[in-house]
């Protein structure tokens, strides 16, 4: 009985002996970046852009605030600096842009495993087409993730739209989204390296492609 | 009673294509009935902790790509019935071979940076052929150390991972329960 006692509890003591393996990673290891498009989309055909002058704060799903911090601007500025890396001309959004791009901070205190289609419903549903210019239209985005993730903190999410195309069927449809997770993703210090990394893994979109 | 920490290297696919940093986190323990002087039968168990973060990478996915720094986790709790045979019974050095066979109670777990990514665990067959020495303490002590080295034959089939091969070396230390 002694054995069998003794074994038994080497059995539940195996628990313990397992180390956490992603313990040792540092804030810059800890961090995702992903990369969605619409891989039908032709990003030549496209060569003007304009973006919010202010970074959408989005709780639980809710449009919460829209603000403009020393790290928005830097969030903002750093995806200027890509765009135009990139061949593309910064145009006032009245002047008809090709492309509108939303910067979004998405803070969520809910736990869950979420796939992409209902993550984009976190905040799809309160984003603002009157800020563009184009009431009433609808705002999607034509492709599907298979990438699952457990949400307990936040994300910054950076969606491009289509707004060349917007008026054919009075719809804006989304041609890439950039997310990125993880640890101290707000801080300022870290803006132009998360955006960098957004763009340098996703080389199509060019204006000379 | 025969308790003895373990060193284990992943082998073949597991190694290349999962985890390829050796464990130095193990252990396995036997009880094991003498049946005559050189055979005994009982049972086994063991466990590792296997573990790799691979540096950043960009990985492509369907329409998309993502970047991130990539952890594996493994961890196999073999348990199963062994068989052993002493060569030299009442000798100073007792060479032996022994084999178990039995259940894998092992769990795979990949992270993305800090987030899951997949995981799994899964019971599974595992068969271990060992070889090794007992040494006596004294001449009629029936307790000693162990030296040896084992094969683990772990077939665990999961998003492409088919199996969780590994060998180790052993040391550690046999008593008597009564």
């Amino acid at each position: 009985m002694a054995s069998i006692a003794t074994a038994g509890l080497s059995l539940l003591l195996l628990d313990s002996c397992t180390k956490d393996p992603i313990k040792h990673l540092s804030d810059d290891d800890s961090r995702i970046y992903i990369t969605n498009y619409d891989s039908t989309v032709h990003f030549g055909a496209f060569s003007t852009y304009s973006i919010s002058d202010s970074v959408a704060v989005i709780s639980n799903g809710q449009l919460k605030d829209k603000t403009l911090s020393g790290a928005d601007a830097s969030l903002i500025n750093a995806v200027k600096d890509n765009m135009q890396q990139r061949g593309y001309q910064l145009v006032n959004k009245d002047n008809n842009p090709d492309i509108g791009i939303n910067v979004n901070k998405v803070i969520s205190t809910q736990t869950g495993i979420i796939s992409y289609p209902s993550y984009w419903g976190y905040y799809n549903s309160y984003w603002d087409p009157y800020y563009w210019g184009y009431g009433g239209y609808d705002y999607y985005f034509p492709y599907a993730s298979y990438a699952v993730y457990q949400v307990s903190e936040g994300a910054l999410s950076i969606d491009m739209v289509d707004l060349k195309d917007a008026g054919a069927n009075k719809q804006i449809k989304g041609i890439w989204n950039g997310l990125i997770r993880g640890e101290a993703i707000f801080d300022n210090a870290n803006a132009a390296v998360q955006v960098k990394a957004l763009f340098d893994q996703s080389p199509y979109i060019n204006s000379a492609n | 009673m025969n308790v003895n920490y373990s060193v284990n290297t992943p082998l073949g696919s597991f190694k290349s294509d999962v985890v390829g940093k050796t464990s130095l986190r193990g252990w396995n323990a036997s009880v094991l009935y003498g049946l005559s002087n050189s055979f005994s039968l009982g049972v086994q168990a063991g466990f590792n902790d296997f573990n790799e973060t691979y540096p950043r990478k960009v990985y492509d996915i369907k329409d998309g790509a993502i970047s991130a720094v990539l952890t594996n986790s493994v961890q196999t709790i073999p348990i199963q019935v062994k068989a052993k045979y002493n060569f030299l019974p009442g000798a100073i050095v007792q060479p032996y071979v022994a084999a178990g066979a039995g259940g894998n109670i092992a769990t795979f777990n990949q992270y993305l940076g800090e987030f899951s990514n997949s995981g799994k665990t899964k019971f599974s067959f595992a068969a271990t052929p060992e070889a090794g020495v007992n040494i006596p303490f004294g001449k009629i002590s029936a307790s000693g150390i162990t030296i040896g080295a084992n094969y683990n034959y772990m077939p665990f089939s999961y998003q492409g991972i088919k199996n969780l091969n590994n060998w180790g070396v052993f040391a550690g230390i046999k008593f008597p329960l009564k």
